[in-house]
């Protein structure tokens, strides 16, 4: 199985524990990455390779998606209904797919309201209380009232489905049909925004995952967070202690409270040789033994029902009373073999809500018609669906955007660099070895260096603007529309430069000395011989880098895969970005090499395009 | 006034190439404490090798060097030996012939990798090569083959025919001819596409990516992309940049090794396409 | 018997267009020094590949040593080459480029050492032998090419242009060298050059090709005397030997431009062209036909200048010891056995018999 960094060496002891019992069976605990989504990849590859983990250590939101494709196998077999009514019901119930049980929860989490005890006399309950007690109690800068994560990645979308169910609303009913258009969701959507416009959270919520909401509660700069039950753990060790209190999250008046239900459970894989062997390691990690040692050790959150009154557990853990009420009113995300690409469409949209790139009715209405029609477009075929393929959409626009910016500057810069590394000057070995360094740098490894120099507040990029006072303030670079496009391009224009400037130079030094000396000698200026001579003669070079440059840019993944991941709200994510998560996390690999070939396709018609429109009249002889 | 401008026009290109690079070593080499604080500091006021230290010891990154070797190097020996016996039959072609087929062979070049991704790895799904040295070291291959034929049969052509005329009256047999003289006297030119292809292999990602999922088999960008947090939420720069500097020094030198080769294998190898 | 022998070989490389050689017949008698002779182009490169194998040819038997060599692979068939660049294995030293053919054919080290020293001491270039290609002058390479060919002690050697890449006096020096080297060891040569002064000095035995065929084969002096093709006069010889077309009736010469006439003890009647060496010149009128025009040209060549005479549509060429005036009218004259008849046509020559 994989799971993330084993901290604390929880699962090594349950390991252990388990050998311990059960000579004859091993079981391997891989370290994975921490991004979940990177470790749901991880399975998605290993299952499409047909080389599978055993042991399937799964959020909740797989299941679906896992027990559709087949790779899961169900475990009625050895969890009858007695075993399930140990565990917190909302968990059981996400297990399950068209009528069948495959995955027992291992951990329980919850997404709820962390508050200020010392500060706040009562925690708000409503919409009304809360805007009651923003206004009353917040303080900003200097003390918002709320944060929570507002970042696009699957965090934003629990947090907004838990506004959503608070208002009575919910994404997608029992019929599949989505119910986004409908007025509690614009609601939802324009309070969302209001949280942010009226000061009640801090406008960097945008940037937020759960690691820096939390940094920013426990500053004391936030009377509430919205949260996971990680956090009581730090909190605990923190200035905060005993300061904090926990409730649902808020709620429209007349409607119920409700937590997204997170939480990490176990499956088998279908192709697994000792499916017996792992299920008895499964039965094992729910049993009150392994589950307090998660505890203890990692700070989970049980999925047992009976230690949330296990004596030693509340003498450690005295929340738990509270915690176990936000888990029996926790809900589950839509259940849908997609729902990676729903929760997407979703992220996107909420994002730029809150960004301010649309408004909540647009929002809403495309939300709801780009999740319509991905449910539906599924049985349309190739061709007709391109109609239909809002991303494709958006993500060619993008390509085009990115392509459009990022080539013409590579040119400008490269033949500026060319003609200057041409001069004869002391010191021209060492500039152009320098220009060799960002084109041999991993752009994959240096996209890591840019997303640190972008990042705010600590990176470098910020704090020169503001130094030389370009920005008055550092920015947001990679959660803006724009900034993310520019930190892209500027990224890439770095990269790519040196490479033009190499093909030019080569040009360049291809141009015989006698040329331009009979130039000057029949008295061009410089002028004069750079477009009649420099510049014709440089154009096979020019040709041939500009063909590079635009395929390699229009192809680009590895740079904008790791600096942005396509976000935010999608206004960064290019065709590749989109043809790759086609295959490799939607598993649609017939429509991402369908597109392939259409974008193969067209490159070359591009291609040929330019050779056409650049050749001299004298080259075509 | 003039030469003023030029230089601070040189200073700026050198500036803007080398500044990402000069920061993802200073950042690196803070102690692990003091990544994140303000105001930034320019230059670390101790020097710790701590992040890179955690690097090896808290995470696999001598695994995935190890694996970036592998699949690299054995992509560049097999690049260079298939593109040795495939110059050296082009080269038996009357010129513009062996320019015709090239052309072709370049187009293929030409393509980005994350072009190639789905079907390379359908394929080797196929095979059962996933997860497999092998799948890389083919893949790889092929996407730098076209130009490591078009570097070496550049570079065979130079030796006269006549070469290996006398050689055949001497009685080598072809392949002797191809390993006993053409490869020697192409030394340089095999060194540089060598180093070339290494550089192509171990900077490649997607592939790299999506051919080798599971962790163990992780390359060194692959591996840093997703060098993960302790708790799942903290992103670890410190270290980051740690395993950045180490991924790119060791080419910086070589590029600095052999700079004046690899811009003349470049341009002949990019522009005749 | 012949060392050598081609019997109607054709070879041509880009399929219908002209053949680099056309149906060649030639024996190359054992021990000869046979120089082969021609403009550029013509085929004396593809002739010597052919016979060391590195070519095959479209059509035709290659006979070495009496034996069908076509199937014989190059390095079987025990002949050797030098090239007009030499073709030395610049990552190989001196000692290793002279012996490598050896040591490939299994030869023994110490056997292999011998050869070596024998050979080097024999072209003097023993004290070269560490070096690279690259640290040895154009001649010194020539010499090391020419000692890996040696060293095999092949029964035919062929030699491609082999002095052509070095400076006049050291040519000159070589030339002699190298006949004398090889009358010593008694070995059937191919020699190509496109040098007649050399292919004359050097050869027992000389062929002359044009455009892929053989024009005339023989000893030297019989060639020069007796030139079979129109061709073969005009290529061979000191100064370019003077023609003036004209036709031949009944006995009697009669030049196109009837400039002059004279008679011959030719029996045919032609278009011909009247050929005539520069050498056979002579001034006045000592001679039986005598000619006079107007001097248009004088070029000083030390003892002697070459005068050009017009006479009729002709320039006519010869060397004088005197040196008259431009513009000067001035008689000369020849002997009528030495003028050679030639098919205007066909470009054979037309002799008194036919
Ligand atoms: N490999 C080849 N492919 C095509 N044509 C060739 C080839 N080699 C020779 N030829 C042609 O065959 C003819 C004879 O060439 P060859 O090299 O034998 O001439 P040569 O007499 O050696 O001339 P030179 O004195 O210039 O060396 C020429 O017209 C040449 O262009
Ligand atoms: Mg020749």
């Amino acid at each position: 199985m994989i799971g993330p960094e084993d901290v604390g060496g929880a699962w090594a002891e349950v390991i252990h524990r388990f050998h311990a019992a059960h000579r004859g069976i091993r079981i391997d605990y891989i370290s994975g990455p921490w991004s979940t989504d990177e470790r749901q990849n991880m399975y998605i590859r290993a299952f499409l390779a047909g080389d599978a983990f055993e042991l399937v250590y799964m959020d909740v939101i797989w299941t679906a998606k896992f027990a559709s494709q087949g790779w899961l196998l169900p475990l009625d077999r050895w969890f009858s209904p007695e075993v399930r009514e140990t565990l917190i019901p909302q968990g059981i119930e996400a297990g399950f797919y068209q009528g069948r049980f495959y995955r027992v929860p291992v951990r329980s989490d919850v997404g709820m309201l962390y508050y200020r005890k010392d500060l706040l006399p009562e925690p708000p309950r409503t919409w009304e209380e809360f805007e009651i007690v923003c206004n009353r109690y917040g303080n900003p800068p200097d003390r918002y009232c709320i944060v929570f994560q507002g970042m696009q990645y699957e965090g934003l979308v629990c947090n907004y489905l838990e506004y959503l169910w608070g208002a009575g609303g919910t994404p997608i009913d029992k019929d599949q049909n989505v119910l986004l258009d409908r007025d509690e969701n614009i609601s939802v959507l324009s309070f969302m925004k209001e949280v942010i416009s009226q000061g009640w959270a801090p406008r960097s919520v945008i940037t937020f995952q759960e690691q820096q909401a939390l940094e920013f509660f426990e500053q004391g700069k936030a009377l509430m967070m919205r949260n996971w039950p990680y956090a009581w753990t730090i909190l605990r060790r923190s200035p905060l202690e005993g300061k904090v209190g926990i409730v649902p999250f808020i709620h429209r008046t007349g409607h119920e409270p409700a937590g997204t239900l997170g939480g990490w459970g176990l499956g088998i894989a279908r192709g697994a040789r000792f499916p017996e062997a792992a299920a008895k390691f499964i039965e094992f990690t729910v049993s009150p033994e392994a589950q307090k040692v998660l505890h203890f050790r990692r700070g989970a959150v049980p999925a047992l029902k009976s230690l949330f009154k296990d004596e030693e557990i509340l003498q450690e853990s005295p929340h738990y009373t509270d915690l176990y009420e936000v888990l029996l009113k926790s809900r589950m995300r839509p259940i849908h073999p997609d729902y990676p690409r729903i929760s997407s469409i979703m992220q996107k949209h909420v994002s730029a809500v809150l960004v301010g790139i649309e408004s909540p009715r647009e929002a809403a209405l495309q939300m709801d018609q780009s999740i319509e029609g991905l449910i539906k477009g599924k049985r349309h075929s190739w061709p007709l669906r391109l109609y239909f393929d809002h991303d494709l959409k958006m993500t060619l626009k993008n390509t085009l955007v990115f392509t459009g910016l990022s080539v013409p500057f590579e040119f400008l810069l490269g033949l500026f660099f060319a003609l200057l590394a041409h001069q004869p000057f002391r010191g021209r070995t060492m500039l152009r070895l320098s220009v060799l360094v960002p084109w041999a740098l991993p752009t994959a490894v240096m996209a890591m260096a840019w997303q640190w120099m972008f990042n705010n507040p600590f990176g470098v990029i910020n704090d020169l603007m503001v130094r030389v006072g370009i920005l008055s303030k550092p920015m947001d670079w990679l959660s803006t529309p724009e900034g993310a496009m520019f930190a892209a391009v500027f990224a890439d224009v770095w990269k790519t430069t040196p490479f033009v400037a190499i093909i030019l130079l080569a040009g360049l030094q291809s141009i015989p000395q006698q040329l331009k000396e009979s130039l000057s000698i029949d008295g061009g200026g410089t002028r004069m011989m750079f477009f009649h001579l420099i510049l014709p003669l440089l154009m096979p070079f020019i040709r041939v880098a500009l063909i590079f440059r635009i395929i390699h840019a229009a192809g680009i993944f590895d740079l904008i895969w790791v600096l942005t991941k396509g976000g935010p709200a999608d206004t960064t994510r290019t065709l590749s970005l989109y043809i790759y998560d086609l295959a490799f996390r939607y598993d649609e690999v017939g429509y991402a090499l369908f597109l392939t070939g259409l974008f193969l396709i067209s490159l070359i018609l591009v291609s040929l395009l330019i050779v056409r429109s650049t050749a001299l009249r004298y080259e075509r002889i | 006034m003039k030469k003023l401008i030029f230089s601070i026009a040189i200073a700026s290109i050198l500036l803007y190439c080398l500044f990402p690079f000069f920061w993802t070593i200073q950042t690196a080499l803070k102690p692990a404490g003091t990544v994140f604080r303000l105001p930034v500091s320019y230059l670390p006021e101790t020097i710790s090798l701590e992040n890179i230290i955690d690097v090896f010891s808290k995470r696999p990154f001598g695994r995935y060097v190890l694996n970036s070797l592998i699949a690299g190097g054995g992509a560049t020996i097999l690049t260079l030996w298939v593109a040795a016996v495939l110059s050296f039959r082009l080269r038996a072609l009357d010129l513009r012939r062996a320019l015709r087929i090239q052309r072709w062979f370049l187009v293929g070049a030409i393509l980005p990798p994350a072009l190639l991704v789905i079907p390379v790895f359908v394929v080797m799904k196929q095979l059962s090569l996933v997860n497999n040295y092998l799948a890389l070291i083919l893949a790889y291959t092929a996407l730098n083959l076209p130009f490591a034929v078009w570097m070496l049969h550049a570079a065979f052509r130079q030796i006269p025919k006549e070469l290996d005329e006398a050689a055949v009256m001497d009685g080598f047999s072809q392949s002797a001819i191809l390993y006993r003289i053409i490869l020697p006297l192409s030394r340089p030119s095999l060194a540089v596409t060598a180093v070339l292809v290494f550089i192509f292999c171990w900077n490649e990602f997607i592939l790299a990516l999506s051919l080798m999922p599971a962790q163990s088999k992780y390359t060194v960008p692959v591996g840093i992309a997703l060098l993960s947090g302790a708790s799942g939420y903290e992103i670890p720069w410190g270290e980051i940049n740690a395993a950045v500097a180490l991924t790119t020094v060791p080419i910086i030198l070589v590029i600095a090794a052999f700079q004046r080769w690899i811009i003349e294998g470049l341009t002949t190898g990019a522009v005749k396409g | 018997m012949a060392a050598v022998e081609l019997r109607g070989i054709s070879k041509s490389f880009i399929e219908g267009s002209f053949p680099a050689l056309k149906d060649i017949h030639l024996g190359i008698p054992d021990g000869a020094f046979a120089g082969i002779l021609g403009p550029s182009g013509c085929g004396k490169t593809t002739l010597l590949r052919i016979v060391a194998g590195l070519e095959r040819p479209d059509a035709g038997e290659i006979l070495i040593a009496g034996q069908v060599a076509n199937r014989i692979p190059p390095r079987e068939r025990n002949v050797a080459m030098v090239f007009q660049n030499y073709a030395l294995y610049p990552h190989k030293r001196v000692y290793e480029n002279i012996a490598i053919g050896l040591q490939l054919r299994g030869v023994s080290k110490e056997r292999i050492a011998e050869k070596v020293e024998a050979v080097a001491n024999m072209l003097k270039i023993e004290t070269l032998v560490d070096r690279y290609p690259k640290q040895l002058s154009g001649g010194q390479q020539q010499r090391v090419a020419l000692a890996r060919a040696l060293v095999r002690e092949p029964e035919v050697f062929l030699l491609d242009e082999p002095l052509s890449n070095l400076d006049a006096q050291v040519r000159e020096a070589t030339r002699s060298e190298l006949k004398k080297l090889f009358r010593g060891i008694k070995a059937t040569v191919l020699y190509v050059t496109h040098d007649q002064t050399e292919a004359m000095m050097m050869s027992d035995y000389l062929i002359v090709m044009d455009r892929g065929v053989i024009r005339q084969a023989g000893e030297p002096t019989h060639i020069y005397r007796d030139p079979a093709h129109r061709f073969v006069a005009e290529f061979i010889g000191a100064h370019r030997i003077i023609s003036v077309p004209g036709r031949l009736q009944n006995g009697r010469f009669q030049s196109a431009d009837e400039a002059f006439g004279f008679d011959t003890p030719m029996r045919v009647t032609s278009e011909v062209l009247m050929a005539i060496r520069p050498e056979n010149l002579i001034p006045e009128s000592q001679e039986e036909i005598g000619l006079q025009g107007e001097v248009v040209l004088i070029e000083p060549m030390g003892p002697t200048n070459l005068i050009s005479v017009k006479v009729g549509q002709t320039e006519w060429r010869m060397c004088f010891a005197r040196r008259p005036i431009e513009g000067e009218i001035m008689g000369f004259s020849f002997s009528s056995s030495n003028a050679l008849f030639f098919d205007a046509k066909s470009g054979l020559r037309l002799k008194p018999g036919n």
